[in-house]
C-alpha cells in the first residue's frame, strides 16, 4: 500500500494562516481570466466543428463547398391565384434588382439574353460543332422519304398561319427541323427540372413559379452574418413583392442559423434543468449553505478556462464554449469529494486532504489525459474544446484541493445520514448483482456489434419545418438540384479540361446508367472533338446518306408547291465555314450563369463540372470511369457522409484506444497492482459497454457528438472506479461511496437536462453520457465491492 | 362596303408615332393623319372578314386566304383563317389560344411563351391602344394618296430594314377603318390583306375569347 503524500497537509497549514492571501490569489486568477474572456473574439462560425486537415474528409469539404449551389441562396417566387405570369416575372426582376452588396455580389434569374432568332440561326450555325456520330444517326433516322414529305407539309402549313410571316425565316433556313437537336444539347447545362425559360427568366412548367439565384460573400457557417443575410432578406422580401406573390428561399445560412437558434433556446432549458436538478441534489445530500462554495467551482473554472483558451487561439468558437460548459459541469466533482471528506469530520482537514490528495489527482489525470486526445482531432472545435477542458479541469483540481477545504467545516451531525444501499451488498446479493451485471455487459457486446457510425452531418442538424418545407416545395418545383453529386475534371489549359469533360460525359453516356447530367460537354466540346464533328457532318451531307435527303428533299418540295429559292438558306449554311464554339461564344449568347456554374478558372488551372444524381448506381459508375480516367474526382454528399463516417468510426477507435490506454496506465500507475486496476476499470468498461450497446438498441446511431461523450464516460468512469477501489483499500467511510454517488447524479442530472434538448447534436450527446454514467456508478457502488470481496479477498477495514 | 383589318392598326400606330416626329411630317400629312385618329375615337369592338393573297418566295404559286377575325378593347384579339385550313389565334389579358382545323380543340398557351404570336399581336394591340411609345424610331411615314387616303411606311430602324421594304395601307372614305394593306418584303414576298363585312361596334360574344 502507498502511503499518502503529506503534500495538501502542509498547504492546508500554511494556508490557513494566511487565508485571505489564498481567497486574494483565487479571486485575482478569477477576475484576470475574466478580464481576458471579456476581450474573446467570439466566433460563431460553425467551420470549427469541420476537419481543416488536409485529410480526405477536409478536401471534400472543400470541394463540397465550391458545389455550384453549396453557396448559393435560392429564392422561389409563387402566384398567387389570379396572379398573371408577366407580374410573377417583374417581382422576379424587381427583387433581382435590389439584391445588392455587400449581402449579395451576383444575381440570376435566367439566361442574360433571349432565345429569338439569333439564338435560333445561331445554334443552327452551330450544329455542325456539337452533332455527334449518335446524333447524326438519329438525324439519319428522323430523314425518312415519309418524314420529310411530314416535315413539308407542316412547313406549307406554319408558313400560312396567321403569324407565318414571323416564322418565315426559320423555315426557309431548317426544312429538316434539326434545330430542336441542338436546343436539346443547352438542356444539358440547365440544372433545374422542367424549367421554362420566358422574358429571359426561369419560370416553372405552369408558369407559377419563379426562381432567382444569388451569390453571398457571406460564409454559410459564420451563424452572425447568416442571421443579417437573412433578416435583410426578408426585409427585401417584404418591402419589393407584391402581396399576391408568396416568397420562399433556401440557403445553407438558412439552416446554420435554425441550428444556432434552436441551441441558443436549449442552451438555457438545459441550464434551467440542469441547475434546478442539481440544487435539488444539494439539498438532499449537501444540506449546508457551505455546499455552495462547491457549486462555484464549475462557475469559476469556466470563467478561468475561457480566459486560458483565448491564450491559445486567437478566436474561440461558441460551440466551444457552449459544449465547453456542459463538460465542465463534471469538474464539481472534485470539490464534492472534498467537501464529503472534510464535513464528515472524523479526521482533521489537513489529514483527509492527504489522504484524498492522490485518488482525486490521478482521477483528474485521467479525465484530463481523456480529454487530451481531442487536442490530436482533425476537428478545429474538438482541439479547442479539448484546451478549455484541460484548462477548467486543471484549475477545478487546484481550488477543490488548496482553496475549498478553508470554506468548509465539519459537520457533527453527519456521521449517522450514510445510506445504508449504498454500503456493499451482502454475498447474497453480491451474485445477483455480479449476474445483472454480466448480462447487461453481454447484452452491450452484443449491441456493439451492430452499432451504425454515421457520417451524415444534416443528422445534426435541427431545422424547423419551414426550412424544410421550403426544401421539399423548391425540389418539387425545380428537381433536386441542391444535392446532385459533382463529377470535377482538373487541368491546366481549358483544352484538357473540356477533353476530359468529353470523355466523362461519353463514359456516362455509354455505361447508360446517369440520365441527364448537368454538363457543359454536349454544348462546349473540346476543339478536337468539334472537328472531328465538323468533318463527320460534312461528309454526311456531301457524301454520305445527307446528299440524298438532299436530292429527295428538292423533289418532294416541288411536288408540293414550294419553289426552288424556297430553302436556299438551308442549302447556302451547308456550305458554309462554320467557326468553332467557345466559352466566349455562349457567354456572348447569354449563357455566362450557366458556364460559371459548370466551368470555373482558377491559379492552378482550369475546371470542369458535371452534375450527376448522388445514388450509390452512381457511386459504383463512377469508380468505373475514375479506373479510365484516375483524374477525374468525384465529390458527393454521400460520398462525404461516407468519409466523415469512416473518419468518426477511425477516431472513435483511436480516440477510445488512446484514451482508455491513457487512463489505464494512469491508474495502473495509481493503483500498481493489476487486480486493482481491473476492479477500478470496471466502471470504464460497463460504462461504454453499455452506453455502445444501448445505442444500437434504442436505434441510436453513433455521430461526431458521441465521441466527445465516450471521451467524457471514460474519463469520468475511471474516476469513480478509482475512488471505490481505494476506498475498499484504504476503509474509508462511506462519504467516497456518497461521493460517487453524488458526482455521478450531479453528471448525470446535467447531462439528462441535456438529453430533453431539441437540438439533436446536444440530446444526442446528452443520451449518450446519461447511458454511459447511468451504467458506471452502479457498477462502481456495488460491482466492485462484490468482485472486491471475491478477487481481492481481503478482508474489509474496519472505517478509521 | 366597310373594311377593316389589322393593317388599319398599323396605320393607327404610325399615326401617333408620326405625332411624337412632327418635325418629320408636312403639314398635310399631319392633318390627315389627325383625322384618321379622330375617326378612330370611340371604337370598342371590330369584326369582319378578310382575303389575303400571298406571293411568297417559298411557294411557285400565289395562296389566297380567307378568314374573319375579332377585337374588343383593350387586348382580345381573335384572327383566324378558314381557307384553304382552318388556323387560328385568340388572346386575352396575356392569355392566348391556337388551334388548327378545330377551334374547339385549342392548345392554351402563356403569350410570354410564344415569342412570334407574342410580336404580332403586341403589333395589333399596341396600334389599338394608342400605345406607340416604344416603336418610334421604326418607320418613316408619309401620306401618298388623298383619295382613297394611303398611308405608306418606310422602315427606317435596321433590324426592320432586314426585312421589310414598305407598307401602304389605304383607309376607307369615312377613314374609321383600313381597306386594305399591302406588305412588301425585301425577299420579294408581297401579301395584300382586303377587309370586308366590318363591323364596328358590334356586340362580340365573350366565348370568342380564351
Amino acid at each position: 500500500m502507498t502511503q499518502d503524500i503529506r503534500l495538501l497537509s502542509g498547504l492546508f497549514a500554511f494556508f490557513s494562516r494566511h487565508r485571505w492571501v489564498l481567497f486574494a490569489c483565487t479571486l485575482l486568477v478569477v477576475a484576470g481570466a475574466a478580464f481576458v474572456s471579456g476581450q474573446i473574439e467570439l466566433s460563431e462560425n460553425i467551420a470549427s466543428l469541420l476537419p481543416d486537415d488536409r485529410s480526405e474528409a477536409a478536401e471534400s469539404f472543400a470541394l463540397l463547398n465550391r458545389m455550384p449551389f453549396s453557396r448559393k441562396i435560392v429564392i422561389q417566387l409563387t402566384a398567387g391565384p389570379g396572379t398573371e405570369t408577366a407580374r410573377l416575372l417583374a417581382a422576379g426582376r424587381e427583387l433581382a434588382r435590389n439584391l445588392q452588396p455587400p449581402y449579395f455580389s451576383r444575381v440570376i434569374t435566367g439566361p442574360e439574353t433571349g432565345i429569338g432568332l439569333d439564338f435560333f440561326t445561331w445554334t443552327l450555325n452551330a450544329l455542325p460543332n456539337l452533332i455527334t456520330e449518335t446524333d447524326l444517326s438519329r438525324i439519319d433516322a428522323h430523314l425518312t422519304p415519309q418524314g420529310i414529305h411530314a416535315r413539308l407539309k407542316t412547313v406549307k402549313q406554319r408558313l400560312l398561319a396567321p403569324t407565318g410571316i414571323m416564322e418565315e425565316a426559320l423555315l426557309r433556313s431548317d426544312p429538316f427541323d434539326l434545330a430542336p437537336f441542338g436546343f436539346e444539347k443547352f438542356t444539358s447545362m440547365n440544372p433545374f427540372q422542367g424549367v421554362r425559360i420566358v422574358q429571359n427568366q426561369f419560370l416553372s412548367q405552369d408558369e407559377k413559379k419563379a426562381i432567382v439565384l444569388a451569390d453571398t460573400p457571406i460564409e454559410g457557417t459564420d451563424f452572425k452574418e447568416g442571421k443579417r443575410l437573412i433578416e435583410h432578406l426578408e426585409h427585401l422580401f417584404t418591402s419589393h413583392v407584391p402581396g399576391d406573390i408568396t416568397v420562399d428561399f433556401i440557403s445553407v445560412h438558412r439552416y446554420t442559423v435554425a441550428n444556432a437558434e434552436v441551441m441558443k433556446a436549449d442552451v438555457w432549458r438545459v441550464i434551467g434543468i440542469s441547475t434546478a436538478l442539481i440544487l435539488l441534489l444539494f439539498l438532499i445530500f449537501l444540506p449546508h449553505w457551505r455546499a455552495g462554495f462547491v457549486l462555484l467551482i464549475p462557475i469559476t473554472s469556466l470563467v478561468v478556462a475561457s480566459g486560458a483558451v483565448s491564450l491559445f487561439f486567437s478566436e474561440v468558437s461558441a460551440v466551444t464554449l457552449g459544449f465547453g460548459a456542459v463538460i465542465l459541469g463534471i469538474s464539481v466533482d472534485f470539490g464534492l469529494h472534498v467537501y464529503f471528506a472534510l464535513s464528515s469530520g472524523y479526521q482533521d482537514p489537513g489529514h483527509s486532504l492527504d489522504r484524498l490528495f492522490r485518488p482525486i489527482l490521478f482521477s483528474a489525470l485521467t479525465t484530463i489525459f481523456a480529454f487530451g486526445v481531442l487536442l490530436f482531432s482533425k476537428l478545429p472545435g474538438q482541439r479547442q474544446l479539448a484546451v478549455f477542458a484541460i484548462m477548467g479541469l486543471f484549475y477545478a483540481l487546484g481550488v477543490s484541493l488548496v482553496v475549498l477545504p478553508h470554506l468548509i467545516k465539519p459537520l457533527a451531525h453527519k456521521s449517522g445520514r450514510s445510506n445504508q444501499w449504498l454500503q456493499a451488498p451482502a454475498p447474497v446479493w453480491g451474485k445477483g448483482i455480479i449476474g445483472v451485471w454480466l448480462c447487461a455487459l453481454i447484452l452491450g457486446i452484443f449491441g456493439i456489434r451492430y452499432l451504425q457510425f454515421n457520417g451524415d452531418l444534416g443528422a445534426l442538424n435541427r431545422v424547423s419545418g419551414d426550412v424544410l418545407k421550403a426544401e421539399e416545395e423548391i425540389q418539387k418545383t425545380w428537381g433536386d438540384f441542391r444535392s446532385k453529386a459533382m463529377i470535377l475534371c482538373k487541368g491546366s489549359t481549358l483544352e484538357t479540361v473540356l477533353t476530359q469533360n468529353d470523355r466523362v460525359f461519353s463514359l456516362m453516356e455509354q455505361e447508360g446508367y446517369i440520365k441527364n447530367p448537368v454538363s457543359l460537354a454536349p454544348v462546349l466540346p473540346s476543339k478536337v472533338r468539334q472537328e472531328i464533328n465538323r468533318k463527320r457532318w460534312q461528309d454526311y451531307w456531301k457524301n454520305g446518306n445527307g446528299a440524298r435527303r438532299l436530292v429527295f428533299l428538292k423533289t418532294e418540295a416541288a411536288t408540293l408547291g414550294f419553289s426552288p429559292e424556297a430553302f436556299k438558306p438551308f442549302y447556302d449554311r451547308l456550305d458554309r465555314e462554320v467557326e468553332p464554339i467557345t466559352a466566349e461564344t455562349l457567354s456572348a449568347k447569354g449563357f455566362s450563369p450557366m458556364l460559371e456554374l459548370l466551368l470555373n478558372r482558377d491559379e492552378n488551372g482550369f475546371s470542369a463540372t458535371t452534375l450527376v444524381p448522388d445514388t450509390p448506381k452512381v457511386m459504383a459508375g463512377f469508380s468505373r470511369i475514375r479506373k479510365i480516367l484516375p483524374e477525374t474526382r468525384l465529390v458527393s454528399q454521400g460520398r462525404f457522409r461516407e468519409i466523415i463516417s469512416g473518419a468518426i468510426k477511425g477516431d472513435f477507435k483511436s480516440f477510445l484506444i488512446s484514451a482508455s490506454v491513457g487512463v489505464f496506465l494512469i491508474a495502473g500507475f495509481f493503483f500498481r497492482r493489476a487486480k486493482r486496476l481491473l476492479l477500478a476499470s470496471i466502471p470504464v468498461v460497463t460504462g461504454t459497454v453499455v452506453m455502445a450497446g444501448s445505442m444500437t438498441g434504442l436505434g441510436l446511431t453513433f455521430n461526431l457528438s458521441n465521441i466527445i461523450a465516450s471521451i467524457l464516460v471514460i474519463g469520468l468512469s475511471i474516476d469513480y472506479g478509482i475512488f471505490m477501489v481505494y476506498r475498499l483499500d484504504r476503509g474509508f467511510r462511506h462519504q467516497t461511496e456518497e461521493a460517487v454517488l453524488v458526482s455521478g447524479l450531479t453528471t448525470i442530472s446535467g447531462f439528462a437536462a441535456l438529453a430533453v434538448a431539441r437540438h439533436p447534436a446536444l440530446s444526442s450527446i446528452g443520451l449518450t453520457v446519461v447511458l454511459g454514467i447511468g451504467a458506471a456508478i452502479p457498477s462502481a457502488l456495488w460491482v466492485i465491492p462484490v468482485l472486491y470481496r471475491i478477487i481481492i479477498k481481503e478482508k474489509h477495514h474496519a472505517p478509521a | 362596303m366597310k373594311t377593316i383589318s389589322a393593317a388599319f392598326f398599323i396605320v393607327v400606330y404610325l399615326v401617333s408615332t408620326a405625332f411624337g416626329n412632327d418635325a418629320l411630317l408636312s403639314t398635310f400629312d399631319r392633318e390627315t393623319l389627325q383625322k384618321i385618329r379622330r375617326a378612330m375615337e370611340g371604337i370598342e369592338t371590330l369584326s369582319g372578314d378578310f382575303i389575303e393573297e400571298k406571293r411568297l418566295v417559298m411557294l411557285k404559286e400565289p395562296v389566297v386566304l380567307k378568314g374573319r377575325f375579332y377585337y374588343i378593347r383593350p387586348d382580345r384579339l381573335r384572327w383566324e383563317h378558314l381557307t384553304p385550313e382552318i388556323q387560328g389565334i385568340a388572346v386575352s389579358n396575356g392569355h392566348g389560344s391556337k388551334w388548327l382545323q378545330d377551334a374547339s380543340k385549342a392548345t392554351p398557351f402563356e403569350l410570354d411563351s410564344a415569342p412570334a404570336i407574342r410580336r404580332f399581336v403586341d403589333q395589333v394591340l399596341s396600334w389599338i391602344r394608342g400605345d406607340f411609345d416604344g416603336t418610334t424610331d421604326k418607320y418613316r411615314i408619309a401620306v401618298s394618296s388623298k383619295g382613297p387616303v394611303s398611308v405608306v411606311l418606310t422602315p427606317i430602324s435596321e433590324a426592320e430594314k432586314a426585312f421589310l421594304d414598305r407598307i401602304l395601307i389605304t383607309f376607307s372614305s369615312d377613314l374609321r377603318h383600313v381597306q386594305s394593306v399591302d406588305i412588301h418584303e425585301k425577299d420579294g414576298d408581297a401579301s395584300r390583306i382586303r377587309f370586308t363585312r366590318v363591323q364596328i361596334n358590334r356586340v362580340l360574344e365573350p366565348g370568342l375569347f380564351p
